[in-house]
């Protein structure tokens, strides 16, 4: 006996174990009528959103002899089973398992015979989007990029909305629902951001919460600062008209940022020249004179905070020797 | 039921379903029975998730060709937004121009002028002053700062007239070319950006804020008459009553005496798809004809016979050539010459002006931005480290140029992360070959310091014998020809000097040198010993008396050039793009606690290198290893000490060099756009490094030893500054030495 028939005897022989038909049936005995296969309804799956988890497939059958199964074939398979002349079976998501591609729903009756309905690119989508902050300091005075807090959502299939609660107030950005032209092909990434100036100012715990366009979601707690004071610089040193000689001169300079527990950055500037840039509260630095020209010498100070904002300029003339 | 036996094998399949399921109950089938998981007969039509490419909008890694720059703008597709960051001209950005002068701070050339025998060169922050009496001897005359953001140059006899961004116009009596000074100044409504002067008259191109006339007969130079003018004034050129004005999307004609707008002209469709595409930046006038240097447009020619009524003649440019971007041109005795960017200097024939340009050729808008998303490649391949320091590439990138006499001066760089550079090109040949070049000096590349004397690596490195004063003396000696080949320089614990040069490791007193390929640093391990550090070899540790080497391979891949250092105990090494050193002992390699300045996943960031490469120094000391570490803003100082390390943020600079007393840690950094060094003070003594003071001085630091309780640091503008350390322990100047040939 060949492998092939060996095989086909085996499986046979395990179908009449099973007693999934009479071991009286051949060729030799008494044909009835084919079976009537069993009425499969169409199936339904809305346009939008794409199925979640708890989103379901529902499917009705009806037999005129009897309803044994109703079987979903997705990334996972999922069968239900009953009696009776109707059944009807819902699959969730959960179910059916994460993917995009085709649904094969299978009722078959009594008599297995059976009828098939297909959904074709079905998007079935359980995992949660990911948040990554971008900029979590802004100032409400800032202008483009400066003035709003940042983060980045990315969905394996796509986005659907991005909220941000702050201090008692809540943003949210709603992405179109549409699906994008790289769906399945690419990740879904959005850049999404809230103007500062619509958020309190302030420091303290940020909860923003992205949902994908089939509801999952994912929260993260971010630290956030709304900064809207400009920090404040100072020349302690040289005095005004101060006369500097030698080969240097110190410069010592401060800045405070009151609402700000990141020291200010200071920007100086001689002779109209940029010189240095230094980390506040504090900073001191000698600066040498041996490419000035003698004379009246202007020094200034700006100071920036991580939030954008700048500071009125300090100035005073010296005169190098 | 009856199944014919034959199609019993066709439902084979979902017979076999069929018997293995629950009644009455759904069930989810993973492995064999009913079902299967995707990868089964019916899963096998699903796909799962795409792979996640990161894609996030990150900033080029490379540097913006030379006239233009990266700007970030938001997109959006599909409702979802992004960022792209787009090539815009530097100065005229998308048309509406950059009022941020300071932005434009770069290691370049920018303009220049001759006077006598001195070409003197702006760079946005200095005016350098070269001799062309001298053709052999290209080294600098004269440095000055103090003169606000110079970025045009024009003369009135002996002095210089500066366009001086926000410092408005700055007057330099050039008299005494050695030693020029800066004389007089006039503030403006706006940020000077170029200017023209006409007898005692000067023509300010002031951006946003239009066009000034400035009277510099009188003592304290006047404002005559200024005008607001629409749009971005980036250049200014004028005659008979009218100024010609490069105004970024646009070319206009200025009435001087009522500071109307009386026409413009300029090529169509300046703007494509939100994109400047030809930035109208600089102009000069030969005969009746404007040439308007326009990026990729090249020189675009406009017939101003008639003021009243200027067109568009045509324009040079290279088509086919990406790297040609004109940000300047001027003209001389019939020969236009426009600074083209990367791809050099087009001389044009403008012995006839009318038709040096007669075809206006438009060009393909911009391509969208390049791109921008993660790459699996890391990004330390894109800026290869050793061809920063190689020998200055042959002259390019120029963004203007300035025609004397049969020669015409290009004021450029060599790449952005290059040096200033200013060429010198014949042009009695239509080639214009080069005849000289005047560029950011590197004469001192590395300093160590002894007991009585100091060696220096570099074109002008020696030995320097150190008077108790502190003052240096060069000494003549047998080695000097290696020292001033080599590229770093250290003292063995026996006092040799040993230097590393192409021709690989020389100790002071040896013969031949020992080759040691692709070595990037070296550190002194005993009297005869020393630690090479290499990416391709790895660590080794070489008796350089009997040439025993005992090598190590790295812990880690190294993609830039590694820093070494060692003590009695073991010799660690550490790549900059690394989070953590390693430590090499007993044969052994292991990983340091991370230094936490950056981490890993910083050290992919390629918008974080551009900023700022990574850069990393060790040094031994009794307290422990010290570690400094640097990428994009972050910059920190670490000591392994024995129990646990300690802290601290510097500021945020390049850092070239450091060096240790056990006490203390001096470090020197650069800022190469300002043509600023810094030396930084810190104090390791207590609970937590301290910095204790930071100077600043105009040079480029290339090293710093210690020694005696002297500080030494090597300056590749030419020269030692030796410092004493004071009772705080900051380092404070006490002599320069001036490093001739």
């Amino acid at each position: 006996m060949s492998r092939a028939r060996l095989g086909a005897a085996l499986a046979l022989g395990g179908l009449l174990a099973a007693g999934c038909f009479s071991a009286d049936d051949g060729p030799s005995a008494e044909r009835p009528a084919p079976p009537v296969p069993p009425r499969l309804e169409p199936l339904t799956v809305p346009d939008w959103p794409p199925l979640g988890p708890r989103a379901r497939v529902d499917a009705r059958c009806s037999d005129d002899v009897g309803v044994r199964r109703i079987a979903a074939h997705f990334g996972y398979s999922a069968v239900v089973v009953g009696q009776g002349t109707e059944l009807a079976a819902s699959f969730t998501g959960a179910e059916l398992g994460e993917g995009q591609g085709l649904l094969r729903v299978v009722c078959c009756d009594v008599s297995e015979a059976c009828a098939e309905r297909r959904i074709t690119g079905l998007l079935v989508d359980l995992t949660p989007p990911e948040i990554e902050a971008e900029r979590l300091v802004a100032s409400p005075l800032g202008d483009g990029f400066e003035g709003d807090v940042a983060v980045w959502v990315r969905d394996a299939w796509v986005l659907g909305s991005v909220e941000l609660s702050f201090a008692g107030t809540t943003l949210r950005h709603e992405l179109p629902k549409v699906y994008p032209s790289t769906l399945g092909t690419d990740w879904d990434v959005s850049r999404v951001t809230f103007p500062a100036k619509e958020l309190p100012r302030g420091s303290g715990k940020a909860v923003v919460t992205a949902r994908d366009a089939a509801g999952n979601a994912t929260t993260r707690e971010l630290d956030l600062r709304i900064d809207g004071a400009p920090p404040v610089v100072a020349i302690v040193s040289p005095a005004p008209d101060a006369v500097v000689s030698g080969s240097s001169f110190v410069v010592k300079l401060t800045a405070s940022d009151a609402d700000n527990p990141t020291p200010p950055r200071i920007n100086l500037w001689i002779g109209g020249a940029r010189v240095a840039e230094l980390e506040g509260p504090r900073a001191e630095i000698a600066v040498d004179t041996a490419t000035l020209s003698p004379g009246p010498t202007e020094v200034r100070a700006v100071a920036r905070d991580d939030a954008g904002n700048e500071s009125v300029a300090a100035r005073v003339v010296v005169n190098v020797e | 039921m009856w199944i014919s036996r034959r199609r019993a094998f066709l439902l084979l399949p979902g017979v076999l379903l069929a018997c293995s399921v629950n009644t009455g109950s759904s069930t989810n089938t993973t492995n064999g029975g009913c079902g299967g998981p995707g990868g089964g007969p019916w899963g096998s039509s699903v796909r799962g998730a795409p792979r996640d490419d990161g894609e996030r909008g990150k900033a080029p890694g490379d540097p913006a060709p030379t006239g233009q720059m990266w700007k970030p703008v938001e997109t959006e597709t599909c409702g979802r937004a992004g960022v792209s960051w787009i090539l815009v001209d530097e100065v005229c950005g998308d048309g509406e121009g950059n009022d941020d002068p300071d932005s434009l701070h770069a290691p370049m050339f920018r303009d220049g002028a001759v006077v006598g025998d001195h070409l003197f060169a702006v760079d946005a922050t200095h005016l350098w002053t070269f001799d062309l009496s001298k053709p052999t001897d290209s080294s600098r005359a004269a440095l000055l700062t103090g003169l606000g953001t110079p970025l045009a140059v024009d003369r009135r006899g002996s002095e210089l007239v500066l366009a001086a961004g926000a410092s408005g116009l700055v007057m330099v009596d050039a008299t005494n070319a050695a030693a020029p000074k800066r004389a007089r100044s006039t503030a403006l409504a706006g940020s000077a950006y170029d200017v023209e002067v006409r007898g005692d008259t000067a023509y300010v191109a002031m951006g946003r804020a239009g066009l000034a006339e400035v009277d510099l007969a009188p003592a304290s130079p006047a404002v005559r008459r200024s005008w607001s003018l629409p749009g971005f004034s980036a250049g200014v050129a004028t005659r008979g009553g009218y100024a010609y004005v490069a105004a970024c999307s646009t070319f206009r004609v200025v009435e001087l005496s009522t500071g109307k707008v009386v026409a413009e002209a300029w090529v169509p469709a300046p703007i494509v798809k939100d994109r400047l595409v030809a930035p109208a930046k600089k102009v000069t006038l030969v005969g009746d004809v404007a040439f308007v240097a326009a990026g990729r447009y090249g020189a675009v020619a406009i017939d101003v016979t008639k003021p009243l009524e200027p067109s568009v003649l045509g324009n040079c440019t290279l088509v086919d050539t990406p790297s040609f971007y004109a940000s300047g041109v001027r003209a001389n005795d019939g020969k236009l010459f426009v600074a083209g960017g990367e791809w050099g200097v087009l001389p044009v024939d403008a012995s006839s002006p009318e038709a040096s340009c007669s075809t206006l050729m438009a060009l393909a808008p911009p391509e969208d931005d390049p791109d921008v998303s993660c790459s699996p490649l890391p990004p330390w391949e894109v800026v290869p480290w050793e061809k920063i320091w190689a020998p200055p590439p042959p002259g390019k990138d120029p963004i203007q140029t300035l025609p004397v006499g049969d020669r015409v001066y290009a004021f450029g760089d060599a790449r952005r992360i290059g040096v200033r550079a200013v060429d010198v090109r014949s042009a009695l040949d239509p080639s214009l070959p080069i005849v000289q070049r005047f560029d950011e000096p590197r004469t001192l590349l590395g300093v160590a310091a002894g007991a009585d004397r100091v060696v220096a690596a570099g074109p002008r490195g020696g030995v320097f014998v150190v008077a108790p004063s502190g003052a240096l003396t060069r000494a003549a000696t047998p080695g000097d020809a290696t020292l001033q080949a080599s590229t770093a320089v250290t003292l063995l614990g026996d006092g040799r000097w040993a230097a590393l040069g192409d021709a690989g490791l020389t100790v002071e007193g040896s013969a031949a040198p020992i080759v040691v390929p692709a070595a990037s640093a070296i550190a002194p391990v005993s009297a005869s010993k020393i630690a090479v550090a290499s990416p391709t070899l790895g660590v080794q540790v070489i008796d350089v008396d009997t040439g025993a080497r005992a090598g190590h391979a790295l812990a880690h891949a190294a993609h830039l050039p590694l820093s070494v250092a060692a003590d009695a105990a073991a010799v660690y090494y550490a790549a900059p793009e690394w989070p953590a050193a390693a430590r090499v002992a007993g044969g052994a390699s292991v990983d340091l606690p991370a230094h936490a300045v950056f981490d890993a996943e910083d050290a992919l960031d390629a918008s974080l290198w551009r900023m700022r490469l990574p850069r990393r120094h060790l040094l031994t000391s009794p307290r422990g290893l010290v570690e400094v570490a640097g990428l994009g803003p972050a910059v920190g100082l670490v000591l392994h000490a024995p129990g646990g390390a300690k802290r601290t943020g510097l500021p945020p600079l390049t850092y070239a060099g450091a060096a240790t007393d056990g006490d203390h840690v001096y470090v020197v950094g650069i800022d190469r756009s300002l043509y600023k060094s810094y030396l930084v003070s810190v104090d390791v003594t207590g609970a937590e490094p301290e910095v204790l003071a930071v100077e600043a001085f105009t040079g480029a630091a290339s090293g710093v030893a210690v020694s005696g309780g002297r500080v030494f640091v090597a300056d590749a503008d030419g020269a030692l500054r030796a410092y004493a350390v004071g009772a705080s322990g900051a380092a404070v100047l006490t002599s320069t030495t001036e490093v001739a040939r």
